[in-house]
């Protein structure tokens, strides 16, 4: 009886299977009962024809249909391949670096994406691929929800079928519950032993040989956890860890495509997109009617503007691959940005290392200076605290922040051609913030002199100050006051 | 019994663990000590487990702390041999239950002393009576009902805060400290609130009628009267249970009214 297949091109290249099975009227039926090998039909249309399955250790691989005298010949043969490519794990030959498989699902997702379908419509081919490619019986993924759920989500069975979720054990969902709070990887090649498996599984339902947690995780975020179990070829090891793991990332990445993807069609539906640049609170008012939309076209006013940049970050990018660069930049922005919304700020633009902020537009916030200094403060302190750590653990010990603030007159509006709008601010006030920024040393927050002699009522008062501070283009030195929150 | 700052013998430890009854605090100074005996008696495969689950003895002592809460404030008046039985599987359930790894992020926070109080006699008490009345519902399948009600409430006083909305109350907190459970188990807790919204006379899980009837019996019988004496106290929350029966289920109510008496309640 068929109990599961996998991928024949694994096992056998077809030149193989037709030299050895020439001689032999036969069909040999693949993982999706395709016809993969035939020969010499007439004959076996004429002979008492035998179904089986070759199996390895009690797993059908493939179905065989022979004469009956020859079909214990070629099972035997058939398996023995199976077997001798098994023991020597020759399979894994093709996980170096693991570029096939990876490469393979990206493709995949590239397919997926152009035929615009959905990710649980695609997941489940991905499952399988890892499936046959890994050669596990099973091979499930567990979603995290905001409201502190985990729940099964898109499975392959042991018998190759989509899995259904009534079908999937307690003890299964707790190991996930368990792996997404302590964010490590769960790995047992004897779970009838061990002891955290097994309070996980008080009834003790099925046991598997062994299995794989593996946490996928989005800024130090568990959402997901991939579930694979009952490896056939032999113990999982440091090798099958390290190919697991990369396959992991695959899926990570996948799935953190599928968000940015599910935010911003979101943001299309909700807001027509403002959301992206404006925080929601800004946003709420323009719904409400409460900004003039003049203020949004175009006119001169005065706005608190505010940059931060990313210090030594030339040579942090020399230190890290691209896309970690990107993973590593995100993370600090997804922090700012929470700061500056928080603090009612309207995110400008982020240009590389730098980000740009403004207060006072689109709508009038009277206390637009406190805001966007209580913010700078705030940024400070959280990159110290949250953001500081993660660029530690990729070995980057230099990471920080300056920013500089300044308030004066610019034009506010949308600049831009009709394909490309930017709603932004220009002027002098911007340039001198971003010189400002361009001086502060991590963990500084540079303003200049006279504007914060303008705020009377401020709390918080400025840690030094520095004199006659040259800055390009301006003819004469300023004064400037200084911040250094980490300091105090 | 030792009494807080009290030495103990290692042996007196090693008993003590081995009957999973009791902690003990191991001093900084007498850890090597410990290290060596653990080794010695093989007892670094217990080690081993605790910290593959980051396990700390803080986590361990308020897991003992919390079985304690149960099986001190819920216990039968005069215990008969077959009682004695069901206490002794309902003791193995809940240890059993507070011990599984799921529970974990539940013991690492480290809610105030009356929310574990709470939760461990509501818990105790809903499987003492489910174990006490199989022909009402059976044990089978109610792994996850009894992680709801381990968890069910996790902020303000339970002597207070109570209403039909404390499990949103609940759910933000597992948002706010990342802690992740089941959906089954999550679901249950919204389910019971939504039930006790409702008011509904009947429904079709019996095990979650009993943790809701239970749940609101220890909620009245914490405030339902300032006299000490728990006998008074147990006829005024009676009392008042019956004057709301119609939130409840019917048999449930009826076998529950029974039930309580032959239990000594301590809050």
């Amino acid at each position: 009886m068929k109990k599961d297949f996998f991928d024949i091109s694994f096992f056998l290249d077809s030149s193989e299977v037709a030299v050895i099975c020439k001689l032999f009227p036969h069909k040999l039926f693949d993982s999706y009962q395709n016809l993969i090998s035939s020969a010499k039909l007439e004959q076996l249309s004429q002979g008492e024809i035998l179904s089986t399955s070759i199996e390895y250790k009690n797993d059908a691989f493939f179905t065989l249909e022979a004469l009956k005298e020859d079909s214990f010949h070629l099972k035997k043969y058939l398996e023995n391949r199976i077997e001798g490519h098994l023991e020597f794990r020759k399979i894994l030959y093709s996980y170096e670096n693991n570029k096939n498989t990876a490469n393979d699902l990206l493709g995949a997702l590239s397919l997926a994406e152009k035929s615009a379908l959905r990710i649980e419509e695609y997941m489940p081919s991905f499952l399988r691929l890892i499936r046959s490619r890994f050669l596990v019986k099973s091979c499930t993924i567990f979603l995290v929800t905001e409201r502190g759920k985990i729940s099964p989500w898109i499975g392959v069975g042991d018998d190759g079928q989509d899995l259904k979720k009534e079908k999937i054990s307690f003890c299964d969902i707790s190991c996930a519950a368990l792996v997404s709070n302590v964010k490590k990887i769960f790995i047992s090649n004897c779970p009838a032993e061990n002891k955290t498996y097994l309070s996980c599984n008080p009834d003790m339902a099925e046991i598997p040989s062994n299995f794989i947690y593996i946490p996928l995780m989005k800024n130090g975020e568990v959402f997901a956890v991939l579930e694979l179990k009952n490896y056939l070829a032999g113990n999982v090891g440091d090798k099958e860890l390290s190919v697991i793991q990369n396959l992991s990332r695959v899926l990570c990445q996948i799935f953190i495509e599928h968000f940015s993807n599910m935010q911003i069609k979101h943001l299309e539906k909700t807001s027509t997109g403002l959301e992206k640049y404006l925080s929601a609170n800004v946003v709420a008012q323009i719904k409400k009617n409460e900004v003039n939309t003049k203020e949004i076209s175009g006119v001169e006013k005065e706005v608190v503007v505010l940059f931060a940049k990313i210090n030594n970050f030339s040579e942090i990018s020399k230190r890290v691959s691209a896309s970690v660069l990107i993973d590593l930049l995100n993370f600090h922005y997804e922090f700012m940005a929470k700061v500056i919304n928080a603090h009612n700020g309207t995110i400008d633009k982020i240009i590389g290392n730098v980000i740009m902020a403004i207060w006072n537009h689109p709508i009038e916030q009277k206390n637009a200076f406190e805001l966007a200094l209580n913010a700078a403060i705030e940024m400070q302190r959280i990159s110290s605290s949250h953001v500081v750590p993660v660029y530690k653990e990729r070995g980057i010990l230099n990471y920080g922040i300056g920013i500089g603030i300044n308030k004066g007159k610019a034009v506010a509006g949308n600049l831009g051609a009709q394909q490309f709008m930017d709603f932004t601010v220009i002027g002098d006030t911007i340039n001198l913030a971003q010189r400002l920024e361009s001086k502060a040393e991590s963990g500084e927050i540079w303003i200049k002199k006279e504007v914060l002699s303008s705020e009377r009522d401020l709390r918080v008062k400025p840690n030094k100050m520095v004199s006659d501070v040259k800055i390009k283009g301006k003819d004469k030195p300023i004064d400037v006051f200084v911040y250094t929150p980490l300091a105090s | 019994m030792i009494k807080k700052n009290q030495t103990a013998s290692v042996n007196f430890i090693a008993k003590s663990l081995l009957e999973e009854n009791y902690f003990a605090y191991i001093t900084h100074e007498d850890r090597n000590a410990w290290d060596e005996w653990a080794v010695k008696n093989r007892r670094i495969s217990l080690l081993e487990n605790f910290s593959e689950l980051d396990e700390n003895q803080e986590l361990a002592a308020r897991k003992a702390k919390y079985l304690q809460f149960a099986i001190l404030n819920v216990r039968y008046k005069n215990e008969s041999l077959a009682q004695k039985d069901l206490v002794n599987k309902a003791e193995s359930l809940l240890r059993k239950s507070i011990h599984n790894p799921i529970m974990l992020p539940y013991f690492i926070n480290n809610f105030d002393d009356s929310l574990l109080k709470h939760s461990a006699r509501v818990t105790y008490l809903t499987i003492l009576f489910i174990m006490a009345h199989p022909a009402l519902v059976s044990l089978d399948n109610t792994q996850a009902l009894i992680f709801s009600s381990i968890i069910h409430e996790l902020k303000g006083d339970p002597a207070t805060s109570f209403n039909p909305n404390s499990y949103e109350n609940t759910i933000e907190v597992l948002q706010k400290n990342k802690m992740i459970f089941p959906e089954s188990v999550v679901n249950i807790i919204q389910s019971h609130g939504e039930l006790y919204k409702e008011k509904r006379k009947t429904s079709s899980n019996i095990a979650l009628e009993i943790f809701l009837l239970v749940n609101r019996f220890d909620h009245i019988y914490l405030t339902a009267t300032q006299n000490p004496g728990r006998k008074i106290r147990l006829e005024k929350t009676l009392e008042i249970l019956n004057g709301i029966a119609e939130s409840f289920e019917g048999t449930v109510f009826e076998y529950f009214k029974d039930y309580i008496f032959h239990i000594d309640y301590i809050v």
